[in-house]
């Protein structure tokens, strides 16, 4: 578990609705899940903040990625990102969805 | 979108065995290669964690997550959606961003990578950590 205590202000749209003072302390990153998704080691990563005040969880962020593992260090992994789109990070690879 | 030859297709697992070409002596790697690949990394869009650049601490709690069982995390910075100039300057943002939580770029290519075997990551958080006051 991880906590990331906010010290900051928070910014001027946020504080009008609640008093500085509480608001500054409001939010943690209380923890993150990680779920594993096999058979391509797909991994998707949730973070989330709670609410100081109400005790509420709600999702502030998420990361997706992918592991692999190679058994050959002679090999050369070829990452081509020319569109800017992951999906697309295989190259010449057949496209798939999700 | 460039005809480049693939040795890991990402999506399936699959590997060409019969390439050669080894990873680029930069990295270091010797023996079995642990590859993080960052797909995507957000924020919600509520205000309310915007402008702390959580955006480039939240993606090493996973990283370290992973770090035991990976030596590089490999990443594209580009925005979603966008085209043109727009896409151009999110890319750059993406990219600074990138660097900051010390992914270097892949030789000439548009790829980012972050070598774990040569990086103290747990000193990398809590040096950033500090720099943004969590």
């Amino acid at each position: 578990m991880t906590e990331l205590a906010r010290k900051q202000p928070l910014p001027d749209e946020s504080r009008d609705r609640l008093t500085s003072v509480e608001f500054r302390y409001m939010c943690r990153l209380s923890r993150y899940e990680i779920q594993e998704d096999e058979p391509l080691q797909r991994w998707s990563v949730t973070y989330w903040g709670i609410d100081e005040l109400t005790g509420a969880a709600t999702q502030i962020g998420s990361l997706e990625c992918w592991r692999a593992e190679i058994n050959r260090p002679d090999l050369c992994v070829a990452l081509d990102a020319a569109s800017g789109d992951l999906e697309e990070f295989t190259g010449s690879a057949q496209r798939h969805d999700g | 979108m460039k005809n480049s030859p693939v040795v890991l297709n990402v999506m399936t697992g699959e590997l060409d065995v019969d390439r050669q070409e080894g990873w680029p002596s930069d990295v270091g790697l010797t023996g079995t290669i642990g590859l993080l690949i960052i797909k995507s990394s957000e924020l919600v869009p509520e205000a309310e964690w915007r402008g702390y650049d959580l955006g480039s601490y939240l993606p090493l709690l996973a990283i370290r997550s992973f770090a035991a069982s990976c030596n590089i995390v490999a990443t594209y910075p580009a925005p979603p959606g966008l085209g043109g100039s727009a896409r151009e300057a999110g890319r750059r943002k993406l990219i600074a961003v990138a660097e900051v939580m010390a992914f270097t770029r892949h030789r000439d290519s548009d790829v980012w990578i972050m070598p774990l075997d040569a990086l103290d990551l747990s000193a990398k958080m809590e040096l950033r950590a500090e720099e943004l006051d969590l």
